[in-house]
């Protein structure tokens, strides 16, 4: 241990009594279970990495983070302009994806590490915690899941502590893949209203009984999935003439409720 | 009496799946259908495809009760194109139309809006939902491109990832298709 300290070679030391390390690679653990001790092993093997990675620069084909000043949450940060439609590899509360903006999709290792990112998309990102890839570069792990639906579920997580979106007037280049989103209900239905362009997606929520904090977390995740157009939303297309309606509307409300929607 | 109502309300309660063979059709409206679908399935007499052996020839149908003596009412169209004449007998009549694909086919850019094209061509206001399967599988499928290519088609279509066993994924299918009525 004490040629590993002198040497700063990555170290987890499992020991009752405390043992105090200064490097970001080397830390004790007194308990815990399988799991608990197997994230531990992993931050050390990850900030192990990023020391040697640090030591010898220009060895990776990725972008370096760029630094950014003050406290972003994960998911904000993926908003930016420097991350946001990229595809990067990013280290989110020790958990490591791959997001694949240009397939629309995220990737992990473990359906373990997936979730606990998207959970951990709340909290204070990392710093250099993303690393932007070259396009279509194969993912980390064999779990992949649509990106729209990891961000949508993340960022209603965390919504309380998410900061007010900014403007009034958005669209959607495109409906989000909110197929196998856990959540399914809100994201859908604010989802529909950006896509028809018609009024307030903040008043409509608050008549269909929304929560504003539940609005402001789908408009963070459609941003960060590069979905959202900000500003005066594009004239909608003209409603075409005449059709007919092709559900009674009565009978539209009973097929609505009985999948979970009301209207 | 009461029965000739349920049929006429049916012609506008129907909801119809399409999709090529073994995208997970029958499968999607059994997941949802109040009991399973009346099927017509023979096996294959081209090689297996997975562990897939037999096919849907004719079509499926199931129903899902909504309230009283109504229920909407499941069609699925068998996915050959030799049963192609099956597609607008079925189609007729429905308020919208889910289209289902193999997110593991390697041509699922093109499949996708080979089978978007055939229901707009038979009415370009149909609502429609694309649900594409197996994307678990296929580590390289790329949603951004179908997307990119649905539009150059001047569909825009929601397209979701989903699994066609999962009750509450394919529900979300039906769901966007509502609320594109609404």
């Amino acid at each position: 241990m004490e040629l590993a300290q002198k040497r700063g070679i990555g170290l987890l030391a499992y020991a009752s009594q405390a043992i105090h390390f200064d490097k970001a690679s080397q830390c004790h653990v007194a308990e815990g279970t399988a799991v608990f001790l197997v994230s531990a092993l992993r931050c050390v093997i990850d900030a192990a990495r990023k020391h040697d990675s640090a030591a010898s620069p220009g060895t990776a084909a990725a972008s370096p983070a760029p630094a950014r000043h003050g406290n972003f949450s994960a998911l904000m940060e993926l908003t930016h302009d420097a991350w946001r439609g990229r595809d990067i590899d990013a280290d989110i509360a020790g958990r490591r994806i791959s997001i694949r903006a240009s397939r629309g999709r995220v990737m992990a290792g473990t359906l373990s590490d997936m979730l606990a990112a998207r959970d951990a998309l709340g909290k204070c990102a990392e710093p250099h915690g993303f690393t932007a890839v070259p396009e279509r570069r194969p993912g980390i792990g064999e779990i992949s899941w649509s990106l729209d639906a990891f961000l949508v579920d993340g960022a209603l997580r965390c919504r309380q502590s998410l900061p007010t979106f900014a403007g009034s007037a958005y669209s959607l280049r495109d409906w989000p893949d909110l197929g196998s989103a856990g959540e399914t209900l809100t994201p859908l239905r604010i989802a529909s209203w950006l896509q028809q362009r018609s009024g307030s997606v903040q008043e409509r929520a608050k008549k269909a009984g929304i929560g504003a904090d539940e609005v402001n977390a789908c408009l963070w995740a459609f941003h960060a999935s590069n979905l959202l157009v900000i500003g005066e939303p594009p004239a909608a297309p003209a409603p075409p003439a005449a059709l007919p309606a092709r559900v009674a509307t009565p009978l539209l409300s009973k097929l609505a409720a009985r999948f979970g929607l009301a209207w | 009496m009461t029965n000739h109502i349920s049929v006429v309300d049916a012609l506008s309660t129907k909801l119809v799946f399409v999709g090529p063979m073994g995208a997970g059709k029958t499968t999607a409206i059994a997941s949802i259908a109040d009991s399973p679908p009346v099927s017509t399935e023979m096996p294959m007499c081209e090689p297996p495809v997975g562990d897939k052996t037999s096919t849907t020839v004719a079509m499926d149908f199931a129903t899902v009760r909504i309230e009283d003596d109504h229920s909407v009412f499941l069609y699925g169209c068998p996915g050959q194109d030799h049963f192609e004449f099956m597609r607008p007998i079925l189609l007729q009549g429905a308020f919208g139309a889910i289209v289902v694909l193999n997110g593991a086919d390697p041509d699922i850019v093109g499949q996708s809006t080979y089978w978007a094209r055939i229901v707009t061509d038979f009415d370009a206001s149909l609502p429609m939902v694309i649900g594409i399967t197996r994307t678990d599988e296929a580590h390289q499928f790329d949603l951004i491109t179908v997307r990119r290519a649905m539009r150059a088609h001047g569909i825009s279509a929601p397209v979701f990832t989903f699994d066609a066993r999962n009750r509450q994924q394919t529900a979300q299918l039906v769901r966007a298709l509502l609320l594109m009525l609404d």
